[in-house]
């Protein structure tokens, strides 16, 4: 009951936070998407930020010699962002492979290899944070002027997008869609920096160490030295986590007492992991001047959420297998559920609810270890995984709603013999090609690699638990990295040219195929008139679509994976009984 | 936008970027951090003037007249992180509870009292500082006999170095392992 009450209030805040990020967001970008609608009353105060704001973004475009109001088609829009992500992936890339030469490395770590310097490089870039490296192997450069430098910037790359596709969306036989430049900054000026700072002093305040002094050496009183790694650590978790990032400053990642020191500090990271993609799907419905459908849609996807939270959440609570089928005549105490992997301060009802939290909002972050879940228990983070459009990434979490409702729009056209409209737009067979391809992408950037791996020498080298969850293993890294979500089991021994190539691969194929698509859909409606509704238009607010778009996202995001799943965890699951 | 201009601004953009996040973002939050005082330095906890560990991280306690921690594949070596990843299919995992039961039926002789299964598992930091509340019980009877400390005395020491759950709701309760060390040692002296 109490844990009831627990993700009861849990919920109550989140949603709380939800309202606030998305007035706030849509406010931002209120005349980048031609929004109609003002910020409440309640918050009106936001406003009197609009001046500090605004001069410190006039000196920017004035430095950066752009003017805002010229504005870009869907081929500028995204021509402008590959090169920006173009260049900085150059120079991640040397910052890895060179951090042995560059300056703050007070323990002389090494350079990357090559592979990994181009996996690590890819994956951040890519807002994936997928780590094939353990955090205490970078450096402090390598960590502040590569690692949080991309966090902010993929987080705002994908956030410009969100309001560049919904201008689409609001034009009517126009090309525009925004300027990239103007969006991206807006974005981290208004948003993403303001709040991390936030974000970042609530974590020190907890524990957090923001400390640029080298590690810390003690003498225990037993007598040991105890060397700790310690380093900024703050200020790349407020980030991590607000941007959907989720690679950590430590190779435990937020399972680690210096990333996430208390229970607060838990719940405070879980609740902006999950607001910030919810609340880019929340202002979407400001956007279009249609609050109520922005809420539906977080109410659609928040019952699939509810279910797999639930099915891991309840798998989490039995006691691990290997402890019961011990032969002492000893009893152990498994009341608290299965602890291998969890930290004793979150316990396995914290765990389990970050684990779908991270995995459907393509956070990635971790504060219990996935690989010792039970069968059950990882059920949850892969389906999560599987569907890919439950929240996502910021911004780009938007994109690929949408891209799932056009299916969905033209199966229920389909269905009742009407033309297909979303919003006044009328959807055609271009479209939904288009979408059609970016959903059939995700398996084969998932299901190919993965039968790579298991049938080369290379693959299976690096597997590291035997039978089922080896297979998991496997398909658990190809859907991190294809997804772009970055989660890991982090037992396989994934550093390997082959891996780091595979992975890398799909990491940028997973991120810029999608966004280059969805930028054509946009470009694509946005030369479309505005049909008015009718009598005879599909409604998208009522509860049959909804059920409609529930159903399509489990059968098409869920369905697609089965035969894989079926392999991994839920053999495994099955031939527990025996 | 030219394909020049548009390399000239993403370069631009870049560099100012630098400036922004990866400088004056971390000093300044570090700077106003300082507000929290030792936080921001790893919470280092100290006796007589000497740093002897932080509150956060865990250690390992090896000798018979302390609680021990959780089992740390990294033996609680925190210039590293991160656990052993075993499945619970993994017969590593199976013996590595078997090996672990008979240590604590030798040294606890527990009878029929139930282990409490976080002194069996590995957290997934393989740097927890905690223990709970059970865990810290199930310890006492054997404490008492090598330090000469009563039955009664550790109890209440424990209880006093229970932290509960947050607002009572969320999250676990749970016992400092180093804190509730420094406080036994306290007594012995």
């Amino acid at each position: 009951m109490l844990n009831i009450l627990a993700l009861i209030v849990f919920f109550i805040l989140l949603f709380a936070l939800i309202y606030v990020f998305g007035e706030y967001i849509a406010w931002i970008y209120q005349k980048e998407t031609r929004s109609k609608n003002e910020l409440p009353k309640k918050l009106s105060f936001f406003k009197k930020l609009d001046r500090p704001f605004k001069l410190i973004e006039e000196k920017i475009f004035s430095f950066l010699n752009i003017e805002p109001d010229k504005e870009m088609n869907w081929k500028q829009y995204l021509f402008s962002l590959l090169i920006f992500n173009g260049i900085l992936f150059v120079f991640l890339f040397l910052v890895f492979k060179f951090q042995n030469i560059l300056p703050l490395n007070p323990l002389n770590l090494d350079g990357m290899s090559w592979d990994q310097a181009f996996h690590t490089a890819s994956t951040f870039i890519s807002n994936t944070n997928q780590q094939h490296y353990g955090g205490e192997t970078l450096s402090y450069f390598s960590q502040l002027f590569a690692v949080c430098l991309a966090m902010f910037l993929s987080a705002g790359t994908g956030l410009a997008l969100a309001p560049a596709f919904t201008r689409g969306i609001q034009n009517e036989e126009a090309t525009k869609l925004g300027n990239f430049y103007v969006n991206l900054i807006k974005g981290l000026i208004r948003f993403l920096l303001p709040v991390s700072f936030i974000v970042g002093l609530i974590l020190i305040s907890q524990g957090s160490p923001q400390w640029f002094g080298g590690e810390i050496v003690v003498n225990t009183i037993e007598g040991v030295k105890q060397v700790i790694r310690i380093g900024p650590v703050a200020g790349i978790e407020a980030i991590k986590t607000l941007g959907t990032n989720g690679g950590g400053y430590f190779a435990a990642n937020a399972a680690h007492p210096f990333e996430n020191p208390t229970i607060l500090a838990n719940i405070v990271l879980n609740l902006i992991m999950l607001a910030s993609p919810m609340a880019i799907i929340y202002a979407f419905g400001i956007w279009i001047g249609k609050r109520r459908h922005g809420v539906i849609l977080i109410g659609a996807l928040f019952v699939i959420f509810l279910g797999l939270f639930w099915v891991t959440a309840a798998g989490e609570a039995q006691p691990n297998r290997a402890i019961i089928m011990n032969e002492t005549n000893l009893t152990v105490d498994q009341s608290a559920g299965n602890m291998e992997g969890k930290e004793t301060r979150f316990g396995s009802l914290l765990s389990s609810l970050w684990a779908i939290s991270t995995t459907s909002t393509t956070n990635g972050a971790v504060n219990s270890m996935h690989n010792s879940y039970t069968p059950q228990g990882s059920v949850g983070p892969f389906l999560a995984m599987a569907m890919n459009c439950l929240y996502n990434g910021i911004g780009v979490g938007l994109l690929n709603l949408m891209t799932y409702i056009f299916i969905c729009v033209f199966i229920a056209g389909l269905m009742i013999g009407r033309a297909p409209q979303y919003l006044g737009k009328q959807i055609e067979w271009r479209e939904v090609k288009i979408a059609a391809l970016i959903i059939l992408l995700l398996p084969v950037l998932v299901l190919f690699p993965t039968s790579i791996a298991v049938i080369t020498e290379a693959g299976k080298e690096a597997i590291h638990n035997p039978g089922f969850t080896g297979f998991s293993e496997v398909l658990y890294e190809m859907f991190s990295a294809g997804a772009n979500n970055g989660s890991g089991m982090e037992g396989l021994m994934d550093n390997s040219v082959f891996y780091n190539l595979l992975n890398g691969g799909a990491i940028l194929m997973g991120r810029y195929l999608p966004i280059f698509g969805q930028l054509v859909i946009a470009g694509n409606l946005s030369k479309k008139k505005i049909r008015p509704e009718t009598e005879g238009t599909l409604k998208v607010e009522n509860l049959s679509f909804l059920v409609l778009f529930v159903g399509v996202m489990i059968i098409i995001g869920g369905l697609i994976f089965m035969p894989a799943l079926a392999v991994g965890p839920i053999a495994e699951m099955l031939s527990e009984g025996m | 936008m030219s394909i020049k201009k548009n390399i000239v601004v993403a370069i631009k953009l870049t560099l100012l970027s630098l400036l922004i996040f990866s400088i004056v973002y971390p000093l300044l939050l570090g700077g106003v951090g300082q507000l929290f005082a030792d936080k921001t330095a790893g919470s280092i906890i100290y006796q007589d003037g000497e740093a002897v560990g932080s509150r956060l991280i865990g250690q390992n306690f090896e000798s018979d007249s302390y609680f021990i921690s959780r089992l740390s594949s990294i033996n609680y070596d925190a210039s590293t992180s991160g656990s052993d990843n075993l499945a619970a299919s993994n017969p590593k995992l199976q013996h590595r509870i078997a090996a672990d039961l008979e240590e604590i039926e030798k040294k606890y002789h527990p009878g029929n009292k139930a282990v409490p299964a976080d002194l069996i598992t590995e957290s997934g930091s393989a740097l927890d500082p905690h223990i709970s509340p059970e865990a810290a019980y199930f310890q006492v009877e054997y404490l008492a006999e090598k330090t000469g400390i009563s039955e009664s005395t550790l109890n209440s020491l424990i209880e006093e170095h229970t932290e509960s759950k947050l607002l009572g709701l969320f999250g676990e309760s749970r016992v400092n392992v180093l804190e509730l060390n420094l406080a036994l040692e306290e007594v012995l002296d």
